[in-house]
């Protein structure tokens, strides 16, 4: 009996260790950015409006890794530098690439801070894109937030 | 009944099997620890009803319900997960599985389930058809906290989080005075009186 608790338990430990990339391996991308994104509302109460595609898309485990991290990455820094009440996430496919945008209503990222990259961790993100041939673009507008528009192509291997 | 189970871990087909034994017209004629023996089998095998866990290693989820039913459209694929039923009872139905049961109340639902989906009927568990008529019901129905404005909302995140006025201000870039006209109006539109109501609601509505 007690062999069979443990063994249960372990079970466990394992699942929720891998938890985090099981729910991108298994759910996908799209679904996997939909948990994350109801989970960071709960962290910081900042709200996420979703705008994700309805069928399940079918990305290679690269391709949905890098998008995923990306997107970890950039609400992170929404959380720590934006001062933002609300951000929009919209996810499609365009020709033959997936297009994903966060926009948020915080202050605004600077020209300055979008050339000094390393500080935000842009350029760990557009170093994450640069294999698939993808493309990462930041704008910013002063006390009306910032957007960022993550291009990655299907084509390239 | 002839039913394949896969899952993984031992420890869970162990206890499938054991409640399954108790059921005189089921038999499990196979069990699979991966997606990949879970394939051969429904191949190898005749079966009635698949139980497969949504997440082993190599193929599963999705992708394997529907391998499973582009081999054997007929045939009904019962899916278990340890995850909630919000994070993927959809996407299951959506891929031709029959019905979804999260592992946790297993025990209870398996054989009701089983020949629920072996009689051609898709299985939904009470939360989850809860959810769904939730999500169907009309917007006069939306939750109080819809109707804060997003900065309204952030307010009163951080006010149910037991953050003072005066740190809320200083985080917002706001004066205290504002702060507490948010408050107040906040209060308002959800109905409450003080902090402790607050927090409150923000746990039963898992906003925090």
């Amino acid at each position: 009996m007690f062999g069979l608790i443990d063994g249960t338990i372990q079970s466990v430990r394992k699942i929720a260790s891998r938890l985090r990339p099981e729910v991108l391996d298994q759910l996908g991308l799209t679904a996997a950015i939909g948990w994350h994104a109801g989970d960071f509302r709960k962290r910081t109460g900042i709200r996420c409006k979703l705008s994700l595609p309805s069928d399940t898309l079918i990305l290679d485990h690269e391709r949905s890794t890098a998008a995923f991290r990306i997107f970890q990455e950039l609400l992170t820094n929404v959380a720590r530098h934006a001062n933002a009440t609300r951000i929009d996430v919209a996810m499609r496919v365009d020709s033959g690439a997936l297009v994903l945008t966060v926009e948020d209503n915080g202050r605004g990222i600077a020209e300055s801070e979008i050339e000094d990259s390393k500080s935000l961790g842009l350029l760990g993100m557009r170093e994450r894109v640069l294999p698939f041939g993808g493309a990462i673009e930041i704008a910013g507008a002063r006390d009306k937030g910032t957007k960022v528009r993550v291009c990655i192509p299907f084509g390239l291997k | 009944m002839r039913i394949l189970i896969a899952d993984d871990h031992a420890v869970v087909r162990r206890g499938l099997k054991e409640i399954l034994a108790s059921e005189h017209d089921m038999d499990v004629v196979g069990e699979a620890k991966n997606g990949d023996e879970a394939l051969e089998l429904v191949r190898k095998l005749d079966w009635d009803v698949a139980v497969l866990d949504f997440s082993m290693p190599g193929r599963s989820g999705v992708e394997l319900i529907k391998e499973i039913k582009r081999r054997h459209p007929g045939r009904p694929v019962l899916v278990l997960s340890m995850l909630p039923e919000e994070a993927h009872a959809a996407q299951v139905f959506k891929a031709g599985g029959s019905g979804y049961i999260n592992k946790e109340s297993a025990g209870e639902e398996l054989t009701a389930a089983i020949r629920k989906v072996a009689n051609g009927g898709k299985y939904v568990s009470a939360s989850f058809a809860e959810k769904l008529a939730t999500d169907l019901a009309p917007d006069a129905e939306k939750p109080l906290h819809e109707s804060l404005s997003d900065r309204e909302y952030r307010v009163m995140w951080l006010l149910a989080s037991g953050k003072q006025i005066n740190h809320i201000a200083a985080e917002l870039f706001l004066s205290p005075s504002t702060i507490s006209t948010y408050r107040a109006r906040i209060l308002k539109k959800l109905k409450l009186t003080d902090n402790a109501a607050l927090v409150r609601y923000a746990v039963k509505q898992q906003l925090i």
